[in-house]
């Protein structure tokens, strides 16, 4: 059976092209495509069909799919949810038990080689009896899946870095899907949670492009985590005057003054958080008073207390005629 | 699912629409449940890395253990801290000795040089500290009252809509509804001004395009048509209208979350209070734009559960009263109790009380200590656990140890030993009982103890549906109760907001306490216990710490409560007792029943599983080829 | 600049990027008038502060043609004082910016009736013309 394509879906849904191309449009500045790309953008994923996709939860929280539950611009996005097919994901799913499996199974052997894997959580090493499915250790599960997979997105630190789980001592040697399937795509969408966006943007990317964006040394979307919170960051600016928050509600604080003194990893942290914001823009936890945590990058429940300056300001205060230049160029 | 396929086991796994990884297996008398045994499969030991760690950092460690009910163990950590130190000052001001000590070179260096109320004190005994000095601001406590309460709010609405609904709902059968029949239907039921003819027709239109693309994603190989489901078509449609009507209404709400907290899922805390500070003239923190954005969420919550969920519940209920008989359980409750007026030290001002019932006897709440060594206990008989002194007796959480030990079968394995241990969770007892936790043992403890409001709603929901108070011990009570005391908290949440507004308009923008973030005023060795009333139950975390460090911690959640397993005397847990409690499947190949009665536990099996102690040596040294 | 006024604002920065695009613009609008050659540049992909955001907008000023799209979430376009240079500003349904554009055009794409929403229109057209004139004639029917 021929399965439909976007624009029929659109189309079925009341959704006008020109709401399309909006979508499009916005959706290539997300992914740093040039706006020229927009109108082939739209031609491609419109006349893309449903994928299939099965989402597999390891050592995890649920905190990744509480996430995309809350992905903003509902309506166009959750078109994007509505146009993948999604044949396997406990935490929605009707199905439970053998069902559950066999709708895994029966989606593996329909769409061999053409199905998404996306990864959620860590994978325990140390026995395989630390984590199971319907009796199946996740590293077997992991292999079995990721076999006949067109590629394979890792959501949220412990997929993409091990995450907690593997925060020192590992005590069930957990690691991550990079570390066990080696001869696939993949990309890793870290975050703890990953920004919803990012998600939805590597899907688009794929259903268009047929293969995902521009990664990263380790293998994240460029477009997502080419820059530092700090880069991006609106109280930067008190960085660069050493206008520092000491306590959480003293003067500064209340100012809105750096939070570097109280430990924030904004300088040394790849991600979008100071752009996109959390929860349909609302905010982000620098914005709240928080210090960033630094959740995206690999081991960073390691890298000493949360609440320990990074280093002498000296180490990331902006060098002139760096930054806002180096953006710049980016645009053209 | 292996059916009957050796001795009459039943297996069901995975169990889906929860959090985390949960098995069943049940011993059959025909199609009857004999039997049943609960599985947490899946361990990561959160508790074991938060061991060494500054006590500051425990709220974000202890917060990944789950990202649904994602602020409570946040929460619960951040009271932990607060109670160790706390404690520590309220027995060196009876002795009248001064706290603060010179510097130790093992304490962590703190990164406040000089903060507001703790500069210059910091590096030298800063005194005996009065009851006031130690209290975290009142503002603090409001807005963590407000992000509680939102969590409740949040979590009900998403459990009921997309982890149960289905369990009642046939979504094929919405394809016969009456779109006018539907809206005259949500009409009689509420002012929820959505419901228009028009509006049902478009969601049958949505449905019926999903069916026929034949690719059913999340709707696929589920249960419909099976003869349990009772509801008329109209109905269906109904609930799956607001199914999707939810989905969109919370990601509105978490932002009560995103205000206070920076995001959703996993929104920040701090210890001494709270990381966003009151201006309401800068462009950061709680300002003007801010007060007015979570007015309109607390408006949009209440509105919700008034015009939307409740009615649902029970108009939904009144298809399904013979779930009023079964899936009771063991008829013991229990709750630490929260949402303070005043502070966590006065469990009197709590909106939600601390008690326990035992044996349905609703005229008794006995007291709970939650330091007394001999009432809460963990067990470990039937888990994957080997405590020091045997696997017989149980531990207080205060000297909690967890040492993994998997004893189960070898992956893949088609069945678990349930004669012996079989699960990653403990079990937890309260004076040697199996107790359950929750939403229903909420509602139980306020109308034990003569709440007006709860029993007002209790009342007058039993009475709307023609029911006695004893249906609400089972399978459809405990669904019930959640929505009833959802409605107690929403109506709760305008209070602390418009407190928290006084507060501001009076000149009181204190939201941190920084005396509790020095580590310079911390005392070398304490312990304290966080709890909170999670929206799935009691969570309770122990922590001990030592020169500045944490040196033990033990959460008890409420899904170890309710999902743990057998104890040494052979006792069931929560959810084992009530699957054995009048379940006949209609069809072993689709256990309806045995999800129906689970997901009114709304489990949560990370939260369950954290648990872990001690080195696992060399033999846990990952191996990747 | 004096503290109190770093208080009242903590967008303050100057990220010196509002002549650069100044520059870019003038060079666009060139060779849009040269070659026919349009331009797009995304202000989302560069750091502005709020008040150089301002200060563009205000430069930029409005000219002789506002429109206002709703699809999703309102689209406003607005053709600045100088003819050829428009500002687009995407909001989803929360009024949240989703994407902000100059385009250096003689019209931008998005303003433009689509072939597809055309296509569907003609049926809709042709259908209700249809229950019109059946309505029309059961009016007639009736005063009969």
């Amino acid at each position: 059976m021929a399965l439909p394509t976007l624009n029929k879906q659109l189309q079925a849904s009341g959704i006008s092209r020109r709401t399309f191309l909006k979508f499009c449009a916005t959706t290539a500045s997300l992914l740093a495509l040039p706006q020229s790309a927009v109108a082939d953008l739209a031609t491609a994923l419109g006349n893309a069909r449903r994928p299939s996709v099965i989402w597999l939860p390891f050592q995890e929280c649920t905190g990744c799919t509480e996430a995309i539950l809350r992905s903003h611009a509902p309506t166009l996005e959750s078109l994007i949810f509505d146009h993948i097919s999604l044949d396997y994901q406990h935490t929605i799913m009707a199905a439970a038990g053998e069902q559950a499996e066999d709708a895994r199974r029966a989606a593996m052997k329909a769409h061999k080689g053409q199905y998404l894997l996306l990864v959620d959580g860590s994978v325990p090493m140390g026995n395989p009896g630390y984590s199971t499915i319907s009796g199946m250790s996740n590293v077997d599960m992991l292999r079995e899946s990721a076999k006949d997979a067109a590629g394979i997105i890792a959501i949220g630190t412990c997929a993409s870095f091990g995450g907690i789980p593997k925060a020192n001592p590992n005590p069930t040697g957990a690691v991550a899907v990079s570390d066990i399937i080696t001869d696939k795509p993949i990309v890793n969408i870290s975050g703890c949670p990953p920004l919803p966006i990012a998600i939805t943007a590597v899907l688009v990317h794929y259903l268009t492009f047929k293969r995902f964006p521009d990664l990263d040394a380790l293998q994240r979307p460029l477009a997502f985590f080419g820059e530092t919170i700090h880069d991006r960051c609106y109280r930067r600016p008190f960085f660069e005057q050493r206008k520092f928050a000491k306590s959480f509600d003293d003067e500064g604080a209340k100012n809105g003054w750096c939070l570097f003194e109280l430990g924030c990893k904004g300088p040394e942290t790849f991600n979008a958080c100071a752009t996109v914001k959390w929860n349909q823009g609302t905010s982000f936890p620098i914005e709240s008073g928080h210090p960033c945590l630094g959740c995206s990058e690999p081991d960073f429940w390691d890298k000493g207390s949360f609440y320990q300056a990074l280093g002498p300001w000296e180490r990331y205060k902006s060098k002139p005629g760096k930054g806002a230049q180096k953006h710049a160029g980016k645009n053209s | 699912m292996e059916k009957t396929s050796s001795n009459n086991r039943l297996v069901v796994d995975p169990i889906t629409r929860i959090e985390g990884h949960l098995r069943i297996e049940a011993e059959m008398d025909g199609n009857t449940i004999k039997q049943a045994f609960s599985s947490g499969t899946s361990v990561r030991g959160i508790e074991l890395i938060l061991q060494g760690r500054d006590p500051r950092d425990a709220w974000a460690f202890a917060q990944r253990i789950c990202g649904v009910c994602t602020l409570v163990h946040g929460m619960a950590s951040v009271r932990a801290v607060e109670d160790a130190i706390r404690k520590a000052w309220r027995s060196n001001a009876k002795l009248g000795v001064a706290i603060g000590k010179p510097s130790m070179t093992s304490m962590p260096k703190g990164p406040m040089q000089h903060g507001k109320k703790g500069h210059r004190q910091s590096r030298t005994p800063i005194g005996v500290l009065s009851e006031a000095e130690m209290a975290i601001p009142q503002n603090a406590q409001l807005i963590r009252n407000i992000m509680i309460a939102t969590q409740y709010v949040h979590d009900h609405v998403m459990h009921f809509y997309h982890l149960h609904a289905l369990d009642w709902v046939d979504v094929v059968s919405a394809l016969d509804a009456d779109p006018t029949r539907t809206a005259a239907l949500a009409g009689q039921l509420s002012d929820y001004p959505r419901s228009s003819p028009g509006y049902f027709k478009d969601m049958k239109q949505k449905v019926k395009t999903l069916v026929e693309s034949g690719q059913l994603g999340i709707f696929s190989n589920a249960y419909w048509g099976h003869p349990g489901y009772k509801l008329p078509p109209e109905v269906n449609l109904m609930a799956l209208a607001h199914y999707l009507d939810a989905l969109t209404w919370q990601r509105d709400v978490v932002k009560v979350h995103t205000i206070f907290g920076g995001k959703n899922p996993h929104p920040n805390f701090v210890v001494g209070g709270v990381p966003s500070p009151i201006n309401l003239n800068a462009s950061t923190g709680i300002n003007t734009r801010r007060l007015v954005q979570l007015q309109d969420a607390i408006t949009q919550m209440k509105s919700f559960v008034d015009q939307v969920y409740y009615p649902d519940i029970v108009a939904i209920a009144g298809y399904y009263k013979e779930w009023g008989t079964r899936g009771e359980g063991l008829g013991n409750f229990l709750t630490y109790g929260d949402l303070p007026m005043t502070s966590m030290d006065d469990p009197g001002s709590f909106l939600f009380p601390r008690g326990a019932i035992l044996g349905r006897d609703l005229s008794k709440v006995h007291d709970v200590d939650l330091d007394d060594p001999s009432e809460i206990q963990e067990f470990v008989s039937s888990s994957w656990y080997r405590y020091s002194g045997g696997n017989t007796s149980g531990l207080h959480p205060f000297n909690g140890q967890t040492t993994l030990e998997y004893t189960g079968p070898k992956p893949p394995y088609k069945h678990l030993n349930t004669g012996a241990e079989y699960s990653w969770l403990k079990s937890p007892r309260w004076k040697g009982h199996a107790m359950e936790v929750g939403p229903l043992a909420r509602v139980l403890m306020m109308y034990a103890k003569k709440d007006a409001a709860a029993q007002d709603i209790v009342n007058r929901s039993l009475s709307i549906l023609d029911l006695e108070p004893s249906a609400l011990f089972s399978t459809l009570g405990r669904t019930l109760a959640r929505a009833v005391e959802t409605k107690i908290v929403v109506n709760q949440l305008q209070s602390w907001y418009d407190q928290l507004l006084d507060n501001i308009a009076k000149g009181d923008t204190d939201t941190f306490n920084p005396l509790y973030f020095d580590p310079t005023n911390w005392p070398i060795k304490g312990q304290g216990v966080g709890v909170m009333e999670a929206p799935r139950g009691a969570l309770g975390h122990w922590l001990v710490m030592q020169n500045g460090k944490i040196e033990n911690y033990q959460c008890v959640v409420p899904t170890t409560w309710n999902a743990g397993p057998r104890d040494p005397n052979s006792q069931a847990g929560a959810y084992e007792a009530a699957l054995q409690d009048k379940h006949t499947l209609h069809d072993p190949d689709q256990p309806l029943e045995i999800l129906r009665t689970l997901h009114s536990f709304d489990p949560c099996l990370a939260c369950a599983v954290h648990v872990m102690d001690e080195t696992g040596e060399e033999r846990l040294r990952l191996k990747v080829r | 600049m004096t503290e109190e006024l770093i208080f009242m604002t903590s967008n303050a920065e100057k990220t010196g990027n509002v002549m650069p695009l100044l520059h870019q613009i003038r060079h666009a609008l060139s060779q849009l008038i040269e070659r026919q050659e349009q331009t797009t540049i995304d202000l989302r992909r560069l750091p502005l502060s709020a008040s150089e955001e301002a200060q563009l907008e205000a430069f930029l000023g409005h000219g002789e043609v506002k429109a206002d799209i709703q699809a999703l979430g309102d689209t406003v376009l607005i053709e600045s004082r100088y003819a050829g240079v428009w500002l687009e500003i995407h909001y989803n349904e929360d009024v949240e910016i989703m994407g902000k554009y100059v385009h250096i055009c003689t019209c931008p794409p998005i303003i433009k009736s689509q072939p597809e929403d055309m296509v569907l229109s003609l049926s809709n057209i042709v259908s209700d013309i249809h229950s019109l004139s059946h309505q029309s004639s059961d009016e007639t029917a009736k005063e009969d």
